[in-house]
């Protein structure tokens, strides 16, 4: 297999240099060319950045520094050249080219406050936005990296595209980040989109971690994702392809939708340099659940007396105690014992790029650094320092993270037909973790869940100087590399060939020093975890387009491709238990275990698609996309998805008046199938191997692994939706509205199995459907358009409702996320389920809620979503003082769903320490749902409406004048200060209804021990040269 | 000349895509496919596997992820306190117990995986070995699989179906009552007795010994014992001596194979009983070495629970008993019992104590006098080793107390009060299975 691999990458790669030396021949016949200058109509200034198109072959450049561009090797004939430019309104004018001919072509813009028509990326090659069917929403990621607070990748995508969720499942330093576009189809596979970086396929795990840092289901809570592995200072655009009906080209993985990232090229012109420093401070400014203790001051107290003193509202009741007192405290939020403290935030960068017609640079470089909000309390590091000498720097500060980015993206133009785009990026980050999110050696849980009183332990549970003992660190190497070459041998055939490679290596270690960590379990004998991972992706992308005039008003685009995806990783897990005082490594361990895993899947598929175009009005297209993968059932072989769509310019036709209410005009419908695949093994029927030991000998044994299912086929999504686009009062606003009703048939469902048949606890079979229809909305307008002052607003939101059509017959409701959420036909996916509280009364008049006060429904009942089903965005951007100074900001909404109060729950029973528990003072709804879970086991009362709506951003940019930065011999200055979360409102009485201990899990969502989001305050300063 | 150009060029791209090569094969070195081990190696490594799943279910392992067994049963009994804050075990501890208890369905699930392994390693030893019964391999799986049966009807309620696998098909098992599961442990444990390899045992110059014919015969009498044929299970178990051990083994590494009642015990995870909910024995306060434990004078991981440290698994590696000589002689014991033979009964008790230096006991009076001192007796005597739960409910079922009078009642420490369960409800992912009814009889 291997050796085939070889031959056929050898292959591809001389077919690669093929296209590149035939290309250099074929340079030689050169034809006429048309080029020109793009300037602003009223400062005359060159417009670099912009993007021409030559109608008809449909090829786009971009100007250079000096506004330039330039189309070669145009064949003779009359073309219509048209100019996009973000903040310009679009401009279109035609030449005729005679043979060997080289016309000039000249462009003033004049400025557009909103704009409809762009270029976009799609799987067949850069598109006009208004030719394609379907809403592609975009993100102009390099402008927001410079004005807004950015800290991560996942930042650039909150807020700024409808129907894009995005939450960042905790507060905590290097967490990851869980995204849904247009909700969650599946119910059993992922739900998260494909990414594409340049082309190629990126690796983007969801909760990429093997570290016992807490958390439950799929992954720790506080697990990364791989997704923020990428700079966002190396961005130049976002593009987000919602669903089958736009990502049917994309294959076997995109019903998820599909998020495209461009990264910065170099243009031709002198070396531009950008040189950027920001520093930034890191708070927590939450408030956390007090924890309330009752005491009998007539009975005993203190640990070594069992706690005897100690005195609920329940055993009052029962007679055991009678409280004389509660105390209220909080460690966490006490001045004196929180490790909450204000952390250090530092990023420097700087790039250049440049180059001449035939060779283009883009060079950067970025380092980051942060400290998390935790760092230990005076008393405990003084305590600490007065034993060991000093305080480690990973126990001082035990989440942090550090992270170098570089990134060189390299162009030539190898002839005037040829092209060859090289772009490779390398990341090197070490992160540092604390536990949280389920353990019983997380932070938060041992301040707000451990039922401590003030008097012991100062309130913790496990001091913070144990818990921060313990290492918990991820090192990640890796290289995201690709190379795309374009060649366009005939003015009518374009081709283009990507091969890419990204490649990650992962070290995720855990270090219990011996003797130094928390008295749990065994692990203050020492332990050690070195778990290290090659996880890689191959991708080939393989296209040609050729374009032909059927008639004079219609015209003909033919693509024909092919793809080859590889996902591969290897990784070994190394442990060693019972160290030796002061090592630090498993060599030496009195007892060790190794394992490994090896996981890999391929997948190839081809397309053609043909588009048609009417009078450059009117556009329809249809495609067919054969998908085969290595994971399908030995009985499958390959499946088609087709997709259809049309794309109506009514502001073109001659009978639109465009010069009034409405300016542009657009209707647009798309319609189209995609697929998911299952994992890799999940067809196969197979044991896994087991250790034992017998007669006093090791042993090595099978077990049942699967049952696996070798009729399997992918989960089949088909999406249409319709829209239209339209400008207003004089392209002052934009609107952008989209209906879409997604059906995803054969859905692949891991039902559980009987247990009684002692295999596996779950098999995959193609069972259910799952529907998602809903609106989405995207409105642009500049509300004040003055020399002086500009203020645009950016109002993005979607509504849709997800439902579990069928789960198949005979196949009970999936139960998951500790029997609180359920997969069951007729509601939505994953909801959460409970047997409800159906009424509660003082009828004795003491003021207490008792158990039979309370009564609860016999049997479980659905309360809500768990994924919200409403999300609105409002980004504001105010210009002032001639454009010296921008003040952004972005409130963010999301609601329609229910969070688990888990923490809450937790400490009211078996904890002991809510308020509900504990205060007889306490509203009596509160004691209410404590009586009901301690007695009745239900947690309906902490299922709690999760609706919010966050100032998530907020800066203010100074560009300073000219004269000022030529005093730095520079050509432009501007600073920045913007901060993150900093007002939340909402109903949920927990900290945050943001959180989720089970990290990115697909569906199971609980606020548990969860650091909430945290502040970032930061001052950016950047410098052009 | 151009488009004969572009024509070969789009030719090589195509031929790249389609060589004769499957680009779709791939390496998955983390399974093991079952055409692998049609083989005497596959059926000797199923064998291992059996041991090792039955070890699993029954003890748990260092993971702390899923209870066994002995954990668990031990919970719902007398024996455990639970000093941890997982509301899924606390339902066991308080003996109110929901059929979405995830806890429960691991081990229902781990207890069905380790008796179909056993069963499916039988018929694997038999078809695929040349000489199958060269050795008592056969009739060892055979044994396990009967003491899996044990563990269900001791465990859970009446109408625990039994599945299994044959070929690709999943044939769906019937609901079996308490009793028929016993008689199918019973059915069990005679198969092994009657296979050549495990009758071999007793040639002389057997390596072995007659181990699984020990093994089969405690299994027998223990399923006897819970069917009321007392006379019979102790006919079954005369010729074990009383230093017999057969025990599921364990090692330091790797975390699999560690005990599990070892770590949930050092973890402040389960705590001793005492007296528990008033009608529990007096596991502390007895001070018998039988049930060694230590006093943290601290709460558990609970913050609540006292925490008593049980210490008779010392080591991650300690094994633990899953049939013995003294319970064989326990059986024999409560034969004697049922003739009303109390002298006998107490004889026999304190020979065994006196293997561990502890006073000898009085001779009860009474009937009841005699069903408390043996049934105390077995509880100290195989404390922590998943006979207490099977105990209790058999003192409401064959020597007519209440379930008051036999399970922890009242005030639960951690708030509310006691449940009325006597036994597990299975959980609700058996409703996959289309003959499944769900538990035909909650009584004990």
């Amino acid at each position: 297999m291997r050796a085939c691999m070889r031959r056929w990458t050898l292959r591809a790669g001389r077919c690669v240099c093929a296209l590149t030396v035939t290309a250099a021949s074929i340079a030689e016949a050169q034809q006429s060319s048309i080029g020109g200058v793009v300037t602003d109509q009223a400062t005359g200034q060159a417009l670099e950045a912009a993007r021409v198109v030559l109608i008809g072959p449909n090829r786009i450049v971009g100007t250079n520094q000096e506004g330039r561009y330039q189309f070669r090797n145009v064949a003779p004939g009359s073309y219509g050249v048209r100019v996009l430019r973000l903040g310009y309104a679009p401009v279109t004018d035609s030449a005729a080219v005679a043979p060997g001919e080289d016309v000039t072509l000249d462009f003033a813009l004049t400025p557009a406050p909103v704009q409809l028509d762009e270029i976009v990326t799609t799987a067949t090659g850069e598109q006009r936005k208004l030719e394609v069917g379907n809403v592609v929403a975009t993100i102009d990621a390099a402008r927001v990296a410079e004005e807004s607070p950015i800290t991560e990748f996942g930042n650039l995508l909150s807020g700024r595209a409808a129907g894009v969720q995005v939450q960042k499942t905790g507060g905590t330093t290097g967490t990851g980040t869980r995204i849904r576009i247009r909700g969650s189809n599946s119910v059993s596979l992922s739900n998260e989109p494909l990414y594409y970086v340049d082309g190629i396929r990126m690796e983007s795990g969801a909760s990429s971690a093997t570290l016992d840092i807490g958390g439950f289901g799929q992954g720790a809570g506080a697990a990364p994702s791989r997704i923020n592995d990428l700079n966002p200072e190396d961005i130049e655009s976002i593009e987000i392809v919602k669903g089958p009906a736009a990502a049917t080209l994309y294959g076997i993985q995109a019903s998820n939708g599909v998020v495209r990232i461009t990264t910065k090229k170099g243009r031709a012109g002198r070396a531009r340099w950008n040189l950027y420093s920001e520093l930034g401070a890191v708070h927590d400014q939450n408030t956390y659940p007090i924890n309330f203790n009752g005491r009998d001051s007539t009975q005993a107290t203190g640990i070594d007396e069992g706690w005897d003193g100690f005195c609920t509202i329940q055993s009052e009741l029962d007679g055991s105690c009678t409280q004389t007192a509660v105390t209220q405290f909080s460690p966490l939020d006490d001045p004196f014992t929180s490790p909450l403290k204000t952390g250090l935030r530092q990023q420097y960068g700087a790039n250049v790029s440049g180059g001449t017609e035939q060779f283009t640079y883009y060079l950067s470089g970025d380092y980051e650094n942060e400290d998390g909000v935790y760092r230990l309390p005076q008393f405990e590091e003084d305590s600490v320092a007065s034993v060991r000498g000093e305080v480690p720097a990973y126990q001082l500060r035990p989440n942090t993270l550090e992270r170098l980015n570089l990134r060189a993206n390299l162009g030539a133009n190898v002839s005037a037909d040829a092209d060859i785009q090289a772009n490779v990026g390398y990341t090197s980050s070490d992160t540092r973790f604390v536990q949280n999110d389920n353990s019983f050696e997380t932070i938060t849980g041992s301040g707000e869940a451990s039922g401590n009183p003030e008097d012991f332990n100062r309130g913790w549970f496990f001091i913070p100087a144990e818990l921060f003992a313990n290492r918990n660190t991820q090192s990640v190497e890796r290289f995201i590399g690709g190379l795309t070459g374009n060649w366009r041998p005939t003015s009518w055939l374009t081709t283009r060939a990507t091969l890419g490679y990204d490649v990650t290596n992962r070290q995720d270690e855990q270090l219990w020093p011996t003797g130094q960590v928390a008295d749990y379990l065994d692990q203050l004998r020492g332990q050690k975890y070195d778990n290290r991972f090659q996880i890689s992706q191959t991708s080939v992308d393989l296209a040609a387009s050729g374009r032909f005039k059927l008639s004079p008003t219609i015209g003909s685009k033919t693509t024909v491709g092919g793809q080859f995806f590889r996902d591969y990783a290897s990784g070994t897990f190394a442990t060693g238990r019972v160290l030796p005082a002061g090592s630090e490594t498993i060599t030496g361990a009195g007892s060790t275990e190794a394992r490994d895993t090896t996981v890999e899947s391929r997948s190839i598929g081809t397309y053609v698609e043909e588009e048609l175009s009417f009078k450059e009005r009117l556009y329809l297209t249809g495609a067919l996309r054969f998908d085969d993968n290595s994971a399908f059932g030995k009985d499958f072989n390959a499946t088609v998805y087709p997709k259809a769509s049309v794309s109506w310019l009514v502001s073109e036709e001659p009978f639109f008046g465009r010069d009034g209410f409405i300016n542009t005009l657009r209707v647009r419908g798309a319609i189209g199938a995609s697929g998911q695949q299952p994992g890799t093994t999940d067809a196969l029927r197979y044991f896994t191997p087991v250790s034992g030991k017998r007669g006093g000998a090791a042993t090595t044994g099978i077990t049942f692994g699967s049952l696996g299912n070798t009729e399997l086929k992918p989960e089949r999504s088909v999406e249409f939706e319709v829209g239209l686009d339209a400008a207003f009062l004089k392209e002052r606003l934009s609107l952008e509205l989209t209906y879409y009703n997604k059906r995803t048939n054969d859905a692949l469902v891991e039902r559980n199995v009987a247990p009684s048949i002692g295999a596996s606890e779950s098999q995959f079979f193609n069972l259910g459907e799952v529907k998602n229809h809903g609106f989405e909305v995207a409105i642009n307008t500049r509300v004040i358009d003055s020399r002086s002052v500009a203020w645009d607003i950016a109002l993005a939101g979607s509504v849709y409702d997800n439902e579990l059509v069928e789960l198949g017959e005979g196949v009970e409701p999936i139960i998951f996320g500790f029997g609180l959420q359920r997969h069951e036909e007729g509601y939505p996916l994953g909801g959460y389920w409970a047997r409800p509280i159906t009424g509660f009364a003082d009828a004795n008049g003491n003021g207490i809620i008792e158990s039979d006060e309370v009564t609860v429904g016999p049997d479980a009942v659905f309360r809500g979503r768990s994924l919200p089903n409403k999300e609105a965005s409002l980004n504001s951007a105010l210009t002032l003082f001639d454009g010296r100074v921008r003040v952004g900001t972005q409130f963010d909404y999301r609601g329609g769903n229910y969070i688990d109060n888990a923490i809450e729950s937790f400490r009211c029973t078996p904890v002991l320490n809510c308020r509900g528990a504990v205060d007889k003072t306490a509203p009596l709804e509160e004691q209410a749902k404590a009586q009901a879970v301690l007695h009745e086991a239900t947690e309906w009362g902490y299922y709690e409406p999760a609706w919010f709506i966050k100032l998530r951003e907020l800066s203010l940019t100074f560009f300073a004048p000219d004269d000022w930065a030529r005093r730095f011999r520079a050509s432009r200055l501007s600073l920045t200060l913007a901060a993150r979360n900093l007002w939340t409102i909402t109903d949920y009485t927990g900290v945050d209804p943001e959180v989720n201990a089970f990290a990115q899990d697909n569906f199971a969502t609980s606020d548990f021990e969860s650091q909430p989001q945290v502040q970032y305050w930061t001052a950016r300063l950047n410098i052009g040269f | 000349m151009r488009q004969m150009k572009t024509a070969s060029m789009l030719l090589v791209a195509a031929l790249a895509l389609s060589t004769g090569c499957d680009l779709l094969d791939t390496d998955q070195p983390n399974i093991v496919e079952p055409d692998d081990v049609e083989s005497e190696a596959g059926a000797l490594a199923r064998r291992d596997g059996a041991i090792s799943d039955f070890s699993f279910a029954q003890d748990g392992d260092g993971t702390l992820f899923e209870d066994g067994h002995i954990l668990l049963s031990g919970l719902m009994s007398d024996e455990f306190m639970l000093s941890t804050t997982p509301p899924t075990e606390q339902e066991v501890d308080q003996r109110r117990v929901f059929d979405n208890n995830s806890t429960v369905y691991d081990m229902f699930h781990n207890l069905h995986r380790a008796r179909a392994a056993a069963e499916a390693a039988a018929v694997a030893l038999r078809e695929l070995r040349a000489e199958p019964d060269a050795d008592n391999f056969i009739g060892e799986m055979l044994s396990l699989a009967g003491f899996a049966y044990v563990y269900f009807g001791e465990t859970f309620c009446s109408g625990v179906p039994f599945s299994h696998l044959e070929g690709d098909q999943v044939v769906y098992g019937e609901p079996q009552t308490t009793d028929e599961m016993f008689q199918t442990a019973v059915a069990r444990f005679d198969a092994a007795l009657a296979e050549p390899g495990v009758q071999a045992e007793l040639d002389p110059e057997s390596e072995t010994g007659p181990e699984i014919i020990y093994l089969a015969a405690v299994g027998k009498g223990r399923a006897l014992l819970d069917r009321g044929l007392f006379a019979d299970a102790a006919a079954s178990v005369v010729d074990v001596p009383t230093d017999f051990q057969y025990v599921t083994e364990h090692a330091d590494s790797p975390l699999r194979l560690q005990n599990a009642i070892y770590s949930y015990s050092i973890g402040w995870l389960w705590s001793v009983s005492d007296l528990e909910g008033d009608v529990g024995l007096p596991y502390r306060t007895a001070e018998d070495p039988r049930v060694p434990f230590f006093d943290e004078e601290s709460a558990g991981l609970d913050n609540t629970t006292p925490q008593f440290t049980l210490l008779k698994y010392p080591d991650p590696s300690a094994s633990v008993v899953v049939a013995d000589g003294i319970e064989a002689r326990l059986i024999e014991a409560e034969a004697l019992l049922q003739a009303s033979d109390f002298g006998g009964m107490n004889g026999i008790l304190n020979t065994l104590r006196g293997t561990q230096g502890l006073d000898p006991l009085d001779p009860p009076g009474t009937q009841d006098e005699a069903v408390d001192q043996l049934f105390s007796e077995r509880a100290f005597w195989m404390f922590a080793t998943g006979h207490r739960l099977g105990d209790m409910r058999r003192l409401i079922r064959q020597y007519g107390r209440t379930a008051d009078q036999v399970f922890p009642g009242g005030v639960y420490l951690k708030g509310g009060s006691y449940g009325d369960d006597v036994n597990i409800p299975m959980p609700q992912e058996e409703n996959n299975n289309p003959n499944f009814t769900g538990c035909i009889d909650r009584n004990a």
